[in-house]
C-alpha cells in the first residue's frame, strides 16, 4: 500500500488485558483508517481491524505489542491505538 | 420418576409448565459434502445479517432499558458476528473442504477458543463465553432452530438452562417466561437481579437441571424455597398448583387494599413502607407494589458483573433517575458494599479466608478515595433531583463515620468550588449490622441522622453463623432472642437521640415479624418491592399497643423456637380472622324470594 509506515511498541496496562470489549474497541478504533494496521505479540501476527485475530493473540496485562501501519493515514492511525492502549481501553489498570 | 433439585431461590413466586431446554452445548451440528462452496458462503452472510439484526435490536432495547454500559458487551458481539478474519477463514475453508458452512462455522469457532483457553493467563481462558455465545447465535440460525432468542416464546413455559448470558436474559419474554431454572450463578448475578426486577420466579445453582430436563417435561420452579420438580409425581402437581392459586389470589387481593395509603396500624400509626432495589428497572414494579420510597438502593449492582469501573456519570444518571421517579418520597443509597460475597473484576486483590470479615463495604472505600469520592460525588449532585439519603454500609465504630464524613465533606467543598449545586442538609445514616456498631449505638446516633438495620448480615455475625454452610444454616435464626434485644436496643439509642431507625434486611419482609418489629418501635421497613404488599397488609391489621405488649413477651422468652412458635400462632391466628371477615364481606346479599 502507498503511504508510510508507522511502528512502535505499545504496553497492555489494563488489569484484565485483551479481552472481549477492549479487543471490540480496538477494532472499532482500527476501521476508520485507511492504513493496513498489524499487530504481533511474540511470533503471532494479527489484522488489528478483526476482533478474532485480535482475541487469539490473548495478550494480557503487560504483553508488549509491536504495532505497525502502512499507508496514506499511518501516523494518525498509530497516534491513536496509542492512546486506546495507554489508556487502559478506559478501563482498571490497577493491582 | 420425579426429580427433585434444590438451587438458590432468587426471585420468588412458583412456575409450573413445560420446561423450554435452552442449553448452547447440544446444538447438533451435522458434517456432509457441499460441491459448490459459494452457495455455501452465501448462506453465511444471510445468516449474519439475521444475527446482526437481532443483536441491534437487543443493544437498542438493552440501552433502554439497563443502559449504554450493559448494551457495550452486544456491541462486542456484533463485531464479532461481523468480523473478516471470520469470513475470510470461512471462505478457505469452504473452498478447500468442500463441506456444510455449519461444521466450518462450529469447527472454526471451537479453535479460535481453544487458542484463547490455552494462553497461561486465567483471566483469558474464562473469557470464550462471548465467542461460544456468538458463535451459538450464528449456528441456530443456520440450523434453522429458534434456540437462539428467548425473545419470542411460542408459548408459556418454562426456561431450564445451563446459564444465561445477559444478552438471553435482558431479551426475555416476559409474557410466555413463567420461569426461570439454571445450573449455574449466584443470586448476584444478571439472571438473578433481573428475574427479580420482572418478578419472574427463579431458582438458580441447581448444578444438574440441565442435563435431567427433556425438552417438554413438566417442571415446577420454587423459587421461594429454590426447589425444582422435573417430572413431578401427582402429588407434587396437585400441591404446588393449589400453592400457586393461593399466592396468586393473596397478591391480586393485596395489590387491591389501599395501595396508595400510608400503611397504617388499626391504631392510627404510620409505618411507611419502602423498597429494597438493586437497578433502576426496577422502579416500575415498586411504584406498582406501592412503595413509600426507596429503604434501600443497593450500589454495588452498578460495580458488577463489569470489567471497569462506572464513571461518576454513569453513576449520577442512575441515582438521578431513581431520586426523580420517586418525587418527594425518601431515597435512602447505600454507598458501594463491595467485598465478601459479592465479587468485581476490579477489586480483586489476594483471596480472602474470610471475606464476610473481610476488606468490604465502608472499609474498601475508605481505603479507595477515587472510587469513594467519585459515587460522592455523584450522589451530591443527583441530590436535587429529588429526597435523597445516603448511608454507609458496615460501620464498626465512630472512627468510621468520621472518616468518611471527612471523605464527604471534601466533595462537598470541592462542588462548591465549581458551583455544582447539591442539597447542603442531606441527610446521613448507618447501616446497624456489625454488633459492634449496637453496642455503641448511643455514641453512633449522635452522629447519625437516622439507623437502618441490616439484619441479614447482623444475624449472621451476631450468631457467628455463615448461612451459606449447609451443616449449621439452620442456626441463622433472625427470631433468636439474642438477635431480638441487639434490635431493641438500637432502636433504643435512636429514640434518645430522636433520630429514625427502620429495618431493611429480609426480616423487614417476612409477615411473621411485622407485628414485633413495630412493638419493639421500629419506624420503617424496607423489603424487596414483592413483599410489599402482604407487609401492608399485616401492618394494617397489627395495633401498635398490642404489638408492644408482645414485644415486651417476646423479650423475655428464653429460645429462638420459643419466639417462633408464638408468632407462628399469632400470624395463623390473624390471617384466619381475615379470611373469615373478607368471607362476610363478600357474601352476595340475599336473594329475594
Amino acid at each position: 500500500m502507498e503511504g508510510t509506515t508507522a511502528e512502535s511498541e505499545l504496553i497492555i496496562v489494563n488489569t484484565l488485558g485483551l479481552h472481549a470489549r477492549p479487543a471490540a474497541k480496538l477494532v472499532q478504533t482500527a476501521l476508520p483508517f485507511k492504513s493496513d494496521i498489524y499487530i504481533r505479540l511474540n511470533s503471532h501476527r494479527v489484522n488489528a481491524k478483526s476482533i478474532m485475530g485480535l482475541l487469539t493473540l490473548a495478550a494480557a496485562q503487560g504483553s508488549r505489542l509491536q504495532v505497525t501501519c502502512t499507508g496514506p493515514d499511518a501516523e494518525q492511525a498509530l497516534e491513536a491505538i496509542r492512546a486506546l492502549v495507554d489508556s487502559g481501553f478506559g478501563e482498571e489498570t490497577w493491582k | 420418576m420425579e426429580i427433585a433439585l434444590r438451587g438458590i431461590g432468587v426471585s420468588p413466586g412458583i412456575a409450573i409448565g413445560h420446561a423450554l431446554t435452552f442449553n448452547v452445548q447440544n446444538l447438533d451440528v451435522p458434517k456432509y459434502h457441499v460441491e459448490d462452496s459459494a452457495a455455501e458462503l452465501a448462506r453465511f452472510d444471510r445468516a449474519i445479517a439475521a444475527v446482526h439484526r437481532d443483536l441491534k435490536r437487543i443493544y437498542d432495547q438493552t440501552a433502554r432499558e439497563l443502559g449504554a454500559h450493559h448494551a457495550a458487551i452486544i456491541q462486542t458481539h456484533i463485531i464479532m458476528a461481523t468480523d473478516m478474519t471470520l469470513r475470510q477463514d470461512i471462505q478457505d475453508r469452504l473452498e478447500a473442504e468442500k463441506v456444510n458452512v455449519e461444521y466450518v462455522v462450529d469447527d472454526l469457532i471451537a479453535k479460535y477458543s481453544t487458542i484463547i483457553e490455552n494462553t497461561d493467563d486465567p483471566q483469558f481462558r474464562e473469557r470464550t463465553s462471548d465467542l461460544l455465545d456468538v458463535g451459538t447465535r450464528i449456528l441456530s440460525k443456520l440450523l434453522n432452530t429458534e434456540l437462539d432468542s428467548l425473545a419470542r416464546l411460542e408459548h408459556p413455559c418454562v426456561i431450564v438452562s445451563h446459564d444465561l448470558t445477559p444478552s438471553d436474559t435482558a431479551n426475555i419474554d416476559t409474557v410466555n417466561a413463567l420461569g426461570i431454572a439454571t445450573d449455574v450463578s449466584g443470586p448476584t448475578s444478571h439472571t438473578a437481579i433481573l428475574a427479580r426486577a420482572l418478578e419472574i420466579p427463579a431458582v438458580v445453582g441447581l448444578k444438574y437441571v440441565g442435563t435431567h430436563t427433556l425438552p417438554g417435561d413438566m417442571i415446577v420452579v420454587d423459587g421461594t424455597t429454590g426447589y425444582v420438580y422435573i417430572r413431578p409425581s401427582e402429588n407434587t402437581l396437585t400441591k404446588y398448583a393449589k400453592e400457586k392459586s393461593r399466592q396468586e389470589e393473596e397478591r391480586r387481593a393485596l395489590l387491591l387494599v389501599e395501595r396508595d395509603t400510608p400503611s397504617q396500624t388499626t391504631d392510627g400509626h404510620v409505618i411507611p413502607t419502602l423498597a429494597n432495589i438493586e437497578l433502576p428497572v426496577e422502579l416500575p414494579h415498586c411504584r406498582k407494589a406501592g412503595a413509600q420510597g426507596v429503604g434501600l438502593y443497593r450500589t454495588e449492582y452498578l460495580f458488577l458483573n463489569r470489567s471497569a469501573l462506572p464513571t461518576e456519570e454513569e453513576q449520577y444518571q442512575a441515582y438521578a433517575q431513581v431520586a426523580a421517579s420517586m418525587e418527594s418520597l425518601p431515597v435512602t443509597i447505600r454507598t458501594l458494599d463491595i467485598g465478601g460475597d459479592k465479587f468485581a473484576h476490579f477489586m480483586s486483590g489476594p483471596k480472602e479466608a474470610n471475606p464476610q470479615l473481610g476488606w468490604r463495604a465502608i472499609r474498601f472505600c475508605l481505603e479507595r478515595p477515587d472510587i469513594f469520592k467519585a459515587q460522592l460525588r455523584a450522589l451530591l449532585r443527583a441530590s436535587i433531583k429529588g429526597n435523597i439519603q445516603i448511608m454507609f454500609p458496615m460501620i464498626s465504630g465512630i472512627e468510621e463515620l468520621d472518616r468518611a464524613k471527612v471523605v464527604l465533606n471534601e466533595v462537598r467543598a470541592d462542588l462548591e468550588r465549581r458551583s455544582i449545586p447539591f442539597k447542603k442538609d442531606i441527610k446521613l445514616g448507618s447501616m446497624i449490622e456489625v454488633p459492634a456498631a449496637i453496642s455503641i449505638a448511643d455514641l453512633l446516633a449522635k452522629e447519625c441522622d437516622f439507623f437502618s438495620i441490616g439484619t441479614n448480615d447482623l444475624i449472621q455475625y451476631s450468631l457467628a453463623v455463615d448461612r451459606v454452610n449447609e451443616r449449621i444454616a439452620h442456626m441463622y435464626e433472625p427470631a433468636h432472642p439474642g438477635v431480638l434485644r441487639m434490635i431493641q436496643h438500637a432502636v433504643r439509642a435512636a429514640k434518645a437521640a430522636k433520630i429514625p431507625c427502620s429495618i431493611c434486611g429480609e426480616m423487614a419482609g417476612d409477615p411473621l415479624f411485622t407485628e414485633l418489629l413495630l412493638g419493639l418501635g421500629v419506624d420503617s421497613l424496607s423489603m424487596s418491592a414483592v413483599g410489599l404488599p402482604v407487609v401492608r397488609a399485616e401492618i394494617a391489621s397489627t395495633s401498635l399497643t398490642q404489638a408492644k405488649r408482645l414485644a415486651k413477651r417476646v423479650l423475655g422468652m428464653r429460645t429462638g423456637e420459643d419466639v417462633r412458635r408464638m408468632l407462628t400462632q399469632r400470624y395463623r391466628g390473624r390471617r384466619a380472622m381475615e379470611i373469615y371477615l373478607s368471607h362476610i364481606e363478600n357474601r352476595p346479599p340475599a336473594q329475594a324470594t
